[in-house]
């Protein structure tokens, strides 16, 4: 359901920090008088040129649309507004109102309240006195709009509040002016408990923020994420101290975390608002609240730092397509400038381009040739074939890496991967994932060794005659280094001697021959060797002797249901009636023998006696005893009709 | 018993796949330290303080040296190569990265990426398309159809995604982040962005991995255990 995407933290590699916006579709088209497009030509195009839609979701008679808002855009388009002038640009299609033109004018106001900031984490903080008696209900267009996006009705108050920050993204708390005498912004002391309007109760730690009375000291609300019960509006609430604000993004992430609250508010904060888009927003509120019958009466503003001048960018056509590889013409240039609603001066090639009044995304040249670029469309650019044009350099670790890996694999040895984390070690990582998990690793041999038990354990199933790995990876002790290991052990069920000289003999013998030498031999079953080490001695390679892939593979799932294991020994007449005796055992012991694994030779009074060790294991459940002692029943049975001796 | 013969990771495999790709296109292989400080996994690719992968959440940072931290991406050695290198750099750093994140079937908290980079005079975004398509064309087949879109990365600028469909895709499929390599990453690293200009691609090994063979967990990759492993 697309509200669980919204509160479920969906991390992907590409996506981890992108915030997710739900809009919806009627919402959207209603800052259009033409040709809104449809659900599905909407979403393909800002898929391509703007956002990843992630899902979209037919609701009664509109739809419930979900983005991932790239980070630098989050503080304008986690907002109906803000996603309305995208599809403007998009489509080329105007809007049939202006938004953030105009800033909010304070010498029109006398004070609202005493307003003070002690904390470095809020930049910004406005604080307006509405008179709000003359608002009995929550409007008509306000409740199907938060309806619209599954937002619940509280009351006119808070539903003008959250209509606010849907519609053009500012989040905004509303207090009861009865109870509150001033506000004062400060850092929380850490340890003290927060109790939220919804009864949440959550510890706080220094770098949290807080709103309080200036007057008397009390909480009003955890600054960026909620308010507290104490001074929420209700209905019949008749003036308000309405709070407009910004704070650092960090914190505000921080905070979020620690305490587990996650709410529209943090979410746009946590994108980092910028201080400079306070003002638009604040006309747009003064601007509603006058339509609904409320009047502002007062307004502070305490602003610790100025709001930024915008730069101007200057782009020529040059620059265009030099970057990007084609060119465009200073008509389509121009045209896309308009769509994106930036102010500029062209002289010839050269464009001087003013940000609008939200972009402050764009800074540099390369930001403003990525939004033509994109706007036009990606697709429009061609697709150089490559060319090589260097000589490449062979790095000697890879090389030699490829080379240890065939020879070994030659002679029986398979490459594993184990996890750098381990229990213990010299270095450990701050909260890590598992606690048998903190530890960098300083060698290879445990891990070879558990994954020497795993695969000993199921050695039959994999018709091993031994195991037999090796791994290439970074171990950290005083210096990082790169460790090559190689693990031999018996098979479960098998001899536990194994002939680790002669093992190592086989090995030195594949290396020699690309003329490696390694140093030391098996301990305790592992042979480690210090790479890094062994690379110093080895001359340089002047090309790669590649693996060689496996491209069709059809992976089947290991089955989870034990194995089970029966031996049977014959007496042939001869060994050439090996090949026969297999093809039988194959043909009358069904889908669930997996492997024959031979398991001893011998010769007796003329014949020959073969030993088997059978596996049979099932995909769907724990196979029984009885269910396999028939199998072999009947197995031993075909043997005898054949007239071989089953011992 | 014939000894059977043994064999690679299917990663080790895919990674020499890759490098044979690229090797024939001319580029080079970097390799570079896992456990890095961080300003050449964070400050030297324009990931400023205050961003939120820097934070405790998200990245190893090794208790005791607080600007020591597990890598997050290779491209702390393409920073490292293009310090020690002038211009033209065609590079690929195959490597294992680290990423504190709950584990599940899509998520390890280490798993490899490749990365690549390709610094020049006049390498463009028309370069950076192409070479891409020929790679996942290489990779996934030559039906793969490819779209790229509109993305972020602090590091690149433009920044795009690149999506595929095979033929038995329905939907796409999110592969791989790229874009052209930021003016600031070029600086800091002592390279004139006026002079030159190029790409930069990143893409999972295991997303791969779990692609071409319809793999179902990504732990499954380093469990080592061979009931696995011996089917590629």
């Amino acid at each position: 359901m697309i509200l669980e995407i919204y509160t479920k933290q969906i991390r992907d590699f590409c996506h981890s920090f992108n915030m997710k916006g739900i809009y919806s579709y009627n919402w959207l088209n209603s800052f259009f008088d033409k040709s809104f497009p449809g659900i599905d030509k909407l979403s393909d195009s800002l898929n391509l040129h703007s956002f990843e839609v992630e899902e979209f979701e037919k609701k009664d008679n509109d739809y419930l649309i979900c983005l991932d808002i790239l980070p630098p855009r989050a503080p304008v388009c986690l907002s109906h507004v803000g996603l309305a002038k995208e599809i403007s640009t998009i489509f080329n299609i105007p809007l049939n109102k202006k938004y953030f033109e105009n800033k909010f004018d304070f010498s029109k106001y006398e004070e609202s309240a005493e307003v003070k900031i002690s904390t470095d984490g809020c930049d910004k903080y406005v604080l307006l006195h509405i008179d709000c008696s003359e608002i009995k209900d929550t409007p008509e267009f306000i409740q199907k709009r938060l309806a619209s996006i599954d937002q619940k009705l509280i009351n006119p108050i808070v539903d003008i509040s959250n209509y606010i920050l849907f519609e053009i993204g500012q989040p905004n708390h509303a207090f009861d002016k009865s109870v509150v005498g001033g506000i004062e912004v400060k850092n929380a002391s850490g340890g003290e408990t927060f109790v939220t309007l919804s009864d949440e109760e959550v510890k706080l730690s220094k770098d949290d923020i807080l709103i309080i009375d200036s007057k008397n000291g009390k909480v009003l609300g955890l600054g960026g994420v909620k308010g507290g019960k104490f001074s929420m509006v209700e209905s019949g609430t008749n003036e308000i101290l309405l709070e407009v604000a910004t704070f650092d993004s960090s914190r505000i992430r921080n905070t979020s975390r620690l305490t587990g609250l996650t709410t529209d508010a943090s979410i746009r904060y946590s994108a980092d608002l910028p201080l400079e888009l306070i003002d638009y927003s604040l006309f747009y509120i003064e601007s509603l609240f006058e339509e609904l019958g409320g009047k502002v009466l007062g307004a502070t503003k305490v602003e610790k730092r100025a709001p930024e001048e915008k730069a101007e960018v200057v782009l020529t056509l040059q620059d265009l397509e030099k970057k990007i590889g084609i060119k465009y013409s200073r008509d389509t240039v121009v045209e896309i400038l308009n769509k994106l609603g930036f102010n500029y001066e062209v002289n010839g090639d050269e464009f001087k381009v003013m940000q609008s009044n939200e972009r402050f995304d764009v800074n540099i040249l390369e930001d403003l040739i990525e939004e033509i670029v994109r706007v036009d469309g990606y697709n429009n650019v061609p697709s150089n074939t490559p060319k090589k044009l260097m000589t490449p350099k062979i790095l000697k670790s890879l090389g030699y890496r490829f080379k240890i890996t065939n020879a070994l694999t030659s002679i029986g040895f398979s490459e594993v991967i184990t996890y750098t984390f381990r229990e213990k070690g010299k270095l450990c990582v701050l909260y890590p994932i598992a606690e048998d998990r903190c530890f960098l690793r300083e060698d290879l041999s445990v891990g070879l060794k558990e994954a020497g038990k795993l695969n000993s354990h199921n050695g039959e199933l994999l018709g091993l005659g031994e195991v037999r790995i090796f791994e290439f990876g970074n171990v950290f002790n005083k210096l990082e280094e790169i460790k090559l290991g190689m693990h031999v052990k018996y098979v479960e069920g098998r001899s536990k001697k194994i002939d680790y000289k002669a093992i190592e003999d086989k090995i030195k013998e594949v290396l020699k021959i690309e003329g490696i030498e390694l140093p030391g031999g098996f301990e305790d079953g592992v042979w480690e060797i210090n790479f890094s080490e062994l690379l110093k001695e080895l001359k340089d390679l002047d090309e790669y002797k590649f693996l060689s892939v496996l491209k069709d593979v059809n992976y089947v799932k290991p089955s989870k249901y034990p194995f089970v294991l029966r031996d049977i020994s014959v007496f042939l007449n001869s060994r050439n009636e090996e090949g026969e005796l297999i093809k039988l055992i194959h043909s009358n012991s069904g889908s669930l023998l997996k492997r024959i694994n031979p398991f001893d030779i011998y010769e007796k009074d003329g014949k020959v006696s073969f030993a088997f060790r059978l596996v049979f294991q099932s995909e769907t459940k724990t196979l029984n005893d009885e269910a396999i002692g028939e199998i072999m029943s009947g197995l031993e049975n075909k043997i005898k009709e054949v007239g071989w001796e089953v011992r | 018993m014939e000894r059977e013969k043994g064999k690679p990771h299917l990663i080790s495999s895919l990674i020499s796949e890759m490098v044979q790709i690229f090797n024939e296109l001319g580029y080079s292989v970097a390799d570079g330290p896992e456990l890095e400080k961080e300003y050449y996994n964070f400050d030297a690719l324009n990931i400023k303080k205050g961003h939120p992968s820097r934070e405790m959440w998200d990245t190893f940072w090794i208790d005791g040296y607080k600007d020591s931290l597990l890598r997050t991406h290779t491209s702390n050695v393409q920073v490292r190569y293009m310090e020690k290198n002038k211009p033209p750099i065609y590079t690929v750093v195959p490597g294992k990265v680290f990423r504190n994140e709950a584990t599940d079937s899509t998520h390890e908290a280490q798993f490899f990426q490749f990365e690549g980079l390709c610094i020049d005079k006049n390498i463009t975004l028309a370069d950076l398309k192409g070479t891409l398509e020929y790679l996942l064309k290489k990779l996934l087949g030559e039906h793969t159809i490819v779209r790229f879109r509109q993305s972020y990365f602090p590091f690149t600028e433009p920044s795009l995604e690149v999506d595929i469909k095979r033929e038995s895709d329905k939907n796409w499929i999110e592969i791989l982040g790229c874009g052209m390599v930021h003016p600031e990453v070029l600086k800091a690293s002592g390279i004139d962005p006026k002079e030159y200009q190029g790409f930069a691609f990143g893409i999972g090994i295991d997303r791969v991995a779990i692609l071409r063979y319809e793999l179902d967990d990504i732990r499954d990759l380093y469990k080592a255990d061979q009931r696995f492993l011996s089917q590629f």
